[in-house]
């Protein structure tokens, strides 16, 4: 299988890792960054630009930039918070055709898997560029929180990029692999993620090499991206205040908030405040532009994200207690994730757990470590005396179907190991009901509808038989990624049923298909233009010099009595080689590339002869 | 244990003398099953059965390939095995395990023999832990049996039908450690598994046991000892000894010393008629053994003249035997000689005559007693008596004629 790459596919964030020689290391990308900014912009020239030049690009062109696409992720078109973050995208969300969002960018609509399937590749390229050679498989990272639609998507993402997605791991997980890699640890440890986007904490025991995920829980729309947008916020109000002006209106003013915001919070990490300086910030018509210039202290931006920290203390309470852990029975407690920087989340975590949290782990790479070191330990032939690495990881959402009265019923409980399965047995309720409707949610509510609809599976195809006859064994199904499958069995017949899925908000088959496609049609064309260009400049190059040798040869071709058929034809080739290059005729320029290549020997042992008369 | 038996070439049954039962072993060589599956096919007791198969080894019936599994530490590591690998004596399906996937053959049988069994297995043997096992080793447990069937050890590997067989008894593991590591959980459980005693019960009861055990040899002990302290028993005990004792003496025609025994014997243990009837029997022997003898000794004594010790001496030998004549007349005579006791020395005096008539000796010192008792006309009837026997003793003469005078 060769290298398998582990990636952390962040909300704000990426990160690439391998692990080389049995130890994980963090691949930089070609500025020397260890992450790359999880961002997309199309450009007006249709191009399609990833990390840290979507992020440069991203003042001039907020319309067209995406960034924080995870938070989308899995997500129905429909579900209250997309509506509410719609108002904050400087980029237009669109509805799709599953009750999916969709994001309006240039002249094209983009399923969120193809947005993330945008980063895969960057990241995957990061890594080819290091290596040396292609890496076509992969471990993705996802927050322990997700449900099995976000997950899908993040697994479609990865069909799309053309990447074999071998798992999918939760990041709090990740994060304990590499914290507890090559230690033979024993003991308890909780991970407190708080990352970009999300919030996770998962309580692990590790026994040597084995890591058992004891419980999870999170937030999945909880992390450093709501911190800045308290500053975003406490910017646009002060703004308002002052001027009454709504900096939202103004997609680059607010883009310019929204750097400035990100850059402001990881300053007071380190300094006690920060001035927050955007002059020509507004213009509010002619000849008058407006600036902000204030002061942000740490103790301000504590106060407008006391509750956020809060919330998150919280999860880590209802945590433990579900779990019947004690915070005594903790013997570590390992923070991820870069709003850990921050020093009144440790102070609270501290605070909280009543110890000082670890701070062996890098917070930002420790994620994208993990996933390379499960990878490895899934296809790597291990020696004799290496450990081999095993997780034994949960499902942190109870999962059930609906039955009378719109009540939940649990088949597979939160916090089961998984792999997992569970059955149960549907009978028709009507006399030669042919069809059953099942509709699969998860979550914690006693009412279905409270908790996310996964999907309504109809079994079709039934007996015709007398009410209550026909008995159907379904099996449903946790996979090791967390992914959920549901199966059919007539119980008297032993046949399979058909199921016909619907209501996710994931993408069909056909269209996960379509968008592999076009990103390798784009793949290719991007692969083409740079070897489009690469042989341009040489051609160009070429030309140049015949153009340069020209009247010497054209000398010489006089005195000797040559025909000038070399002449003729060497006008003819550059001829047609700028023709190609205007057309942009990849093969037609490769036909005449030859032809250039012996008239400039030609033209080169001419001009020789000049140099050497009498010869 | 693992060897392969099978008949010895050119084995000529005919002049082979076996029991019915080695004969059946025998019958059961198929040069296929090994010794151990043989001696469970068997239906003997597993000693048994390998004991006659290493004798028909011995003669050289049968062969195997290897050390004759004769030395107890063998048969330990054997079971130890088994604990361990419960699939090696399963029939497998040729079919399923001749699957073709990428699995070695042992794997193959683990995963079947796990398959096939896990419905059946106690959460603690899915874990292979304990039952007793603490909450940590349970865990580690887990962990251990969890490398072994957890889908990812088997990761993009081609399993066939074994996949769906890892699968399944990964889930079956992770149902058992839901229960086994959680403390109410496990206590539910153990209430539906038929009772095991803990390790400290089984201890408790070993204890309980052993000092039962130890009482009651005690209990025995002190009954005994007290039994052996029990004067009445303690004595009709040795009563009985110097019973048995005597009628060896009496073997040995040991009078004296059969007297003796028998007479502690009485002594132990009176009224006891057989002794009684016993000593009836060696008594008067035995008594006059011992008058024998003392009189023996009194006639040393009085040789040596140490006529007191005599006297005792003849004393011993009228006790023994009252009806001793010679010590009678012996303890008269000394007595008259040493002029005491007239009275006593005529008591015996006389007895003396009585038992032995005509004895003129005895009639002599009668004779003298009497006189010298002052009692003539007794004195006069036995000088004369004496004289009769004999007639030569002139001073007799003149004593019975002194006498005759002074009654006149």
């Amino acid at each position: 299988m060769g290298r398998v790459l582990g990636i952390d596919l962040g909300t704000t964030y990426s990160c690439v890792a391998v692990v080389e020689e049995g130890s994980p290391m963090v691949i930089a990308n070609k500025g020397g960054y260890r992450t790359t900014p999880s961002m997309v912009a199309i450009t007006a020239g249709n191009r399609r630009l990833v990390g840290h030049l979507a992020k440069r690009q991203a003042v001039t062109n907020p319309e067209n930039t995406v960034y924080g696409a995870k938070r989308f992720i899995g997500r129905k078109w429909n579900s209250e918070l997309v509506q509410d973050m719609q108002k904050n995208s400087a980029f237009e969300l669109v509805e799709g055709p599953h009750n999916d969002i969709r994001i309006n960018l240039g002249e094209k609509e983009y399923s969120l898997p193809e947005i993330s399937a945008m980063v895969l590749t960057e990241m995957k390229r990061v890594a080819e560029d290091y290596l040396g050679v292609s890496c076509d498989n992969v471990v993705v990272t996802v927050p322990a929180y997700f449900n099995d639609g976000q997950r899908k998507a993040t697994q479609d993402a990865g069909r799309i990029s053309g990447l074999d997605v071998i798992r999918i791991i939760n990041e709090p997980t990740a994060a304990a692999l590499a914290y507890g890699f090559g230690k033979k640890l024993e003991k308890r440890v909780a991970v407190y993620d708080l990352g970009g986007g999300t919030f996770d904490i998962s309580i692990l025991e590790i026994g040597h090499s084995v890591y058992e995920v004891i419980s999870t829980a999170g937030d999945t729309f909880l992390g450093g991206e709501d911190f800045d947008r308290r500053i975003v916020d406490w910017v646009v109000f002060s703004f308002a205040k002052e001027h009454n002006v709504d900096l939202r209106e103004d997609p680059m003013a607010l883009q310019r908030v929204r750097d400035v915001a990100e850059k402001s919070k990881c300053e007071l990490s380190f300094q006690n405040e920060v001035e927050i300086n955007l002059p020509f910030l507004y213009s509010a018509g002619k000849n008058k532009t407006l600036h902000f210039q204030k002061v942000l202290t740490r103790t301000k931006l504590e106060e407008l994200t006391v509750d956020l920290i809060e919330r998150t203390i919280e999860i880590c309470d209802r945590t433990l207690t579900e779990a019947g852990v004690l915070k005594s029975d903790i013997a570590e407690v390992v923070l991820v994730g870069g709003q850990t920087r921050m020093p009144k989340v440790q102070l609270t975590v501290q605070k909280f757990f009543g110890r000082e949290p670890s701070k062996n782990v890098h917070p930002d790479e420790v994620v994208a470590l993990g996933a390379a070191i499960q990878a490895y330990a899934l296809v790597a032939e291990k020696s004799e005396d290496e450990e081999e690495t095993l997780l034994l990881d949960v499902t942190p959402h109870s999962l059930g179907i609906m039955i009378v009265g719109g009540y939940f019923q649990i088949l597979i409980e939160k916090n089961t190991t998984v792999p997992t399965s569970a059955g149960h047995v549907f009978t028709t309720v009507k006399d030669g009901q042919t069809t059953v409707k099942i509709m699969v949610f998860q979550g914690e509510s006693k009412v279905a509808a409270d908790n996310e609809l996964l999907g309504e599976f109809i079994l079709t195809g039934l007996r015709e038989a007398p009410r209550g006859e026909v008995e159907i064994d379904i099996t449903f199904e946790i996979s090791a990624d967390g992914i959920v499958s549901v199966a059919a069995q007539d119980r008297e017949t032993g046949r399979q049923q058909s199921i016909v899925v619907t209501a996710t908000s994931g993408l069909t088959e056909d269209e996960i298909q379509s968008m592999a496609e076009e990103n390798k049609d784009h793949l290719l064309a991007v692969a083409q233009k740079e070897q489009f260009d690469k042989v341009r400049s040489q051609a160009e190059s070429m030309m140049g010099e015949i153009e340069k040798l020209l009247p010497t040869v054209e000398q010489v071709i006089a005195t000797a009595q040559f025909s000038n058929d070399a002449l003729k034809k060497a006008g003819n080739l550059t001829k047609r080689a700028r023709k190609a290059i205007q057309r942009r005729d990849f093969d037609a320029l490769t036909e005449v590339f030859e032809g250039l290549k012996r008239t400039v020997d030609t033209f080169r042992g001419l001009a020789a002869r000049k140099q050497t008369p009498g010869g | 244990m693992n060897v392969i038996p099978r008949v010895a070439a050119g084995l000529n049954l005919n002049e082979t003398k076996l029991s019915s039962k080695q004969g059946f072993l025998l019958s059961r060589v198929d040069g296929v099953t090994s010794l151990e599956q043989l001696v469970k096919a068997s239906g003997m007791a597993s000693e048994q059965a390998l004991e006659a198969f290493v004798e028909l080894k011995k003669r050289g019936v049968i062969t195997w390939d290897g050390a004759v599994p004769s030395d107890e530490a063998e048969t330990e590591e054997d079971e130890i095995e088994e604990v361990a690998d419960s699939w090696v004596d399963m029939a497998f399906d040729p079919f399923e395990l001749g699957e073709e996937v990428a699995l070695d053959e042992d794997t193959k049988k683990k995963i079947l023999y796990y398959h096939k069994t896990m419905n059946d297995q106690t959460h603690y043997r899915m874990l292979q832990v304990e039952r007793r096992a603490e909450a940590k080793e349970i865990k580690r447990a887990y962990f251990r049996v969890s490398r072994e069937f957890h889908p990812d050890s088997y990761f993009r590997k081609n399993l066939g039908s074994y996949k769906q067989k890892i699968e399944a008894i990964f889930k079956r593991i992770s149902r058992a450690y839901e229960v086994l590591g959680n403390e109410q959980k496990r206590q539910a459980y153990d209430g539906t598994l038929p009772y095991e005693s803990t390790p400290e019960e089984i201890e408790d009861r070993r204890n309980v046991a052993e000092r039962r055990e130890r009482d009651r040899a005690l209990k025995k002990e002190r009954r005994q000892r007290l039994l052996r302290r029990s004067p009445v028993v303690l004595r009709k005990r040795k009563a009985l000894k110097h019973y048995e004792d005597a009628q060896s003496y009496v073997e040995q025609n040991e009078y004296t010393k059969a007297a003796n025994s028998i007479r502690l014997a009485l002594t132990l243990d009176p009224k006891n008629e057989i002794f009684e009837r016993l000593l009836d029997e060696v008594a008067p022997r035995a008594n006059e053994i011992r008058a024998e003898s003392e009189f023996r000794r009194g006639r040393v004594e009085e040789s040596m003249g140490r006529i007191e010790e005599a006297i005792s001496a003849y004393l011993r030998a009228i006790e023994a035997s009252p009806s001793d004549a010679r010590a009678l007349h012996r303890t008269a005579l000394l007595l008259y000689e040493l002029g005491r006791d007239m009275r006593q020395a005529l008591t015996f005096s006389r007895k003396a005559n009585q038992l032995e008539q005509d004895n003129s000796e005895y009639l002599l010192i009668l004779a003298k007693l009497y006189t010298e008792l002052d009692m003539k006309k007794n004195a006069i009837r036995e000088y004369t008596r004496y004289l009769v026997l004999n007639p030569l003793d002139e001073r007799a003469e003149e004593t019975l004629k002194d006498l005759k005078k002074a009654v006149d």
